[in-house]
């Protein structure tokens, strides 16, 4: 046996998550992305319950307080470090703005993980027979997602949700049709630069079909630079779900939501200035936390570190 | 070259590549023909061309005296051969182990998983490798001559009839290269497949060969057998390309003078002609035939 020693290439899960948790800046990110989906986990299902039983306060159980009945003798209470209720102050109707931000987690953890995931399966579709087979399919497909990329998102959405009426659902779906294009591009990219590789000439070679050697060979090869932009774009949806809720757009405004919180509060400022600023830190946090994570990964695929 | 949307509405002139022009080719069951050629050669393209890797521009491709066209005939005749790329890390996929893609080439031939098992471990033994040790291994686990081993190994375990070689050394240590190619000779003894052994290097052909044919500008310009063309070399492109290899008894190393010609703009007449010493007045205007010399075949008008 020849002992030549093997190229390093590291690569996989094992080595992609040590390298995470040796980065401080990934591991902050991946601390506060943890939090922020175990609690909207967490706070879905007791708000699945509260539905299911028809017992609203299930919803809050786990909050310092109701986020949605008036308690009008706390109005525009400031912050205090001695009440937990009050620890990022409450709006004009009382509520305690801490427990409004827990309330409405699971709506912005659940936009974010649907939108990019729904958008990267779609994208997949379009862009991975665009970029193999080429031709008239690739200027198809292509022009069809030009088409979508061509609008200014925020314009798209906004027509998107005012054509499909108001609701969680549409907003969604609005998101997933502004976000689906990029991964079609990106997943083209890859196909094309894959299908001329020799492993891929050596599948059609063995009398793989095309259908095969997309799911078998260019999907997986794929992936990696993929899920780097994911990351980034988790806190992108946040952002945008929240401008679309700021904007009035989405949700009833009664509803508690990260976005249109910070909406109501602007009337407000600058006296009450934490109605603005604790819910526009708190999707900050959030989005920098998945670009933490989205930076380091992208490092990594691009192999600029090595650990 | 293909052409692109943009040029086709504005009618851009897309200037044409001449990168093979063969116009005979044959090659007997059992045999190693061995193409050799400078890189730029075509060699390669050619290989490419009778695996269907590429789509010939005109002319035609037999398989066992049946016209290969058509996606059926295609998608047939890509189960009865394979080939062998000259770069192993590229031609293992990253993401699948030793025994996915060595075993892929039978996933089309509706084989029970215990026979492909045991098509992994003959194919794994006769390429010298433990298939146990191995079959888990992905290409990243693997050395350069280990890398060639597996790919030699997806080549022959769905026993095809005609393996392209494309320089399948090249990319190796010295020491590793003459291990490969013993294998590869040993597996043409036992399972006699027919070889297109593709290689710029002459001690490579000389040692596997049954027949050589020597490459300059997309053409062929000298078949024959190996013995006769690499003693006694007919071409005056192929004189000048095996007195540039080194050798103890001769102190003169001559390379070719010149470049090999523009294959978009290649000279008139035979292409070697503006390099070679001599050319006389009808190498300038027209493309030599092939003329039957001791045995073999040279393009040249030197043997009319």
């Amino acid at each position: 046996m020849e002992n030549e020693v093997p190229l390093s290439g590291q690569s996989g899960w094992r080595f992609t998550v040590r390298f995470l948790v040796h980065d401080r800046a990934a591991l902050a990110g991946l601390v506060i992305i943890g939090l922020f989906l175990g609690w909207g986990l967490v706070e879905g299902v007791m708000q699945y319950i509260a539905s299911y039983t028809h017992v609203a306060s299930w919803g809050w159980k786990l909050l310092p307080s109701d986020p949605i009945s008036l308690s009008l003798k706390n109005s525009l209470a400031a912050p205090t470090l001695s009440n937990l209720n009050n620890l990022f102050g409450a709006n004009y109707e009382g509520q305690s703005v801490l427990s409004q931000l827990l309330y409405a987690t699971p709506h912005d953890a659940t936009a974010s993980v649907l939108v990019v995931a729904s958008a990267i399966a779609i994208g997949m579709m379009i862009g991975i027979p665009a970029g193999y087979i080429g031709g008239w399919t690739d200027e198809i497909l292509m022009r069809i997602t030009d088409a979508f990329l061509a609008f200014p998102y925020l314009v798209l959405a906004i027509a998107f949700s005012v054509l499909l009426g108001e609701g969680f659902t549409t907003v969604l779906l609005a998101l997933v049709l502004i976000w689906w294009p990029t991964y079609a591009r990106y997943f083209r990219a890859q196909a094309i630069s894959l299908k001329n590789r020799n492993f891929v000439e050596a599948s059609k070679l063995s009398g793989v079909g095309p259908l095969k050697i997309m799911l078998r060979h260019i999907f997986p090869n794929s992936i990696d630079p993929v899920i780097a932009q994911a990351t980034l774009d988790f806190g992108s949806v946040i952002l945008l779900y929240s401008t679309l809720a700021f904007l009035g757009i989405g949700l009833e405004l009664n509803y508690p939501e990260w976005g249109s919180m910070s909406s109501l509060g602007v009337s407000y400022f600058p006296a009450s200035w934490w109605l603005v600023l604790v819910p526009g830190a708190t999707i900050m946090v959030i989005v920098v936390a998945f670009s933490l994570i989205g930076d380091r990964l992208q490092d990594l695929v691009a192999g600029r570190l090595t650990y | 070259m293909k052409k692109g949307l943009l040029d086709s509405i504005l009618r851009t002139k897309v200037p044409i590549i001449r990168a093979v022009e063969v116009p005979h080719l044959a090659i007997a069951g059992g045999e190693v023909l061995a193409l050799v050629g400078e890189s730029g050669s075509g060699k390669t393209t050619l290989g490419r061309l009778l695996v269907t890797l590429e789509k010939p521009t005109s002319g035609e491709i037999y398989f066992h005296g049946e016209r290969v066209k058509g996606r059926r005939a295609v998608m047939g005749l890509r189960r009865k051969v394979q080939m062998v790329f000259q770069n192993p890390a590229d031609s293992l996929d990253p993401r699948m182990s030793v025994k996915g893609i060595v075993t892929e080439p039978l996933t089309t031939k509706g084989l029970s998983r215990r026979e492909r098992e045991g098509q992994f471990e003959s194919a794994l033994s006769l390429v010298g490798l433990d298939s146990s040790t191995f079959a888990e291994r992905r290409s990243r686990d693997l050395s350069g001559g280990q890398r060639q081993r597996v790919a030699v190994a997806r080549a022959i375990i769905s026993s095809p009839e005609f393996v392209v070689l494309d320089e399948p050394t090249s990319a190796l240590d010295a020491s590793v290269q003459s291990q490969v190619l013993n294998l590869l000779a040993r597996i043409h003894d036992q399972l006699g497949f027919t070889y297109l052994f593709i290689t710029h290097n002459i001690a490579i052909a000389r040692y596997i060969a049954d027949t050589v044919a020597v490459m300059y500008a997309g053409q062929i310009v000298e078949i024959g057998p190996a013995q006769q063309v690499l003693s006694k070399p007919k071409h005056p492109y192929t004189q000048a390309l095996f007195s540039s290899v080194p050798s103890l008894d001769r102190k003169e190393v001559a390379p070719p003078t010149g470049e090999v010609p523009s294959l978009v703009n290649l000279p008139k007449g035979c292409r070697f002609n503006p390099r070679c010493p001599y050319a006389m007045e009808v190498c300038r205007t027209t493309d030599p035939p092939f003329f039957d010399v001791d045995g073999e075949q040279a393009a040249c008008w030197l043997y009319k």
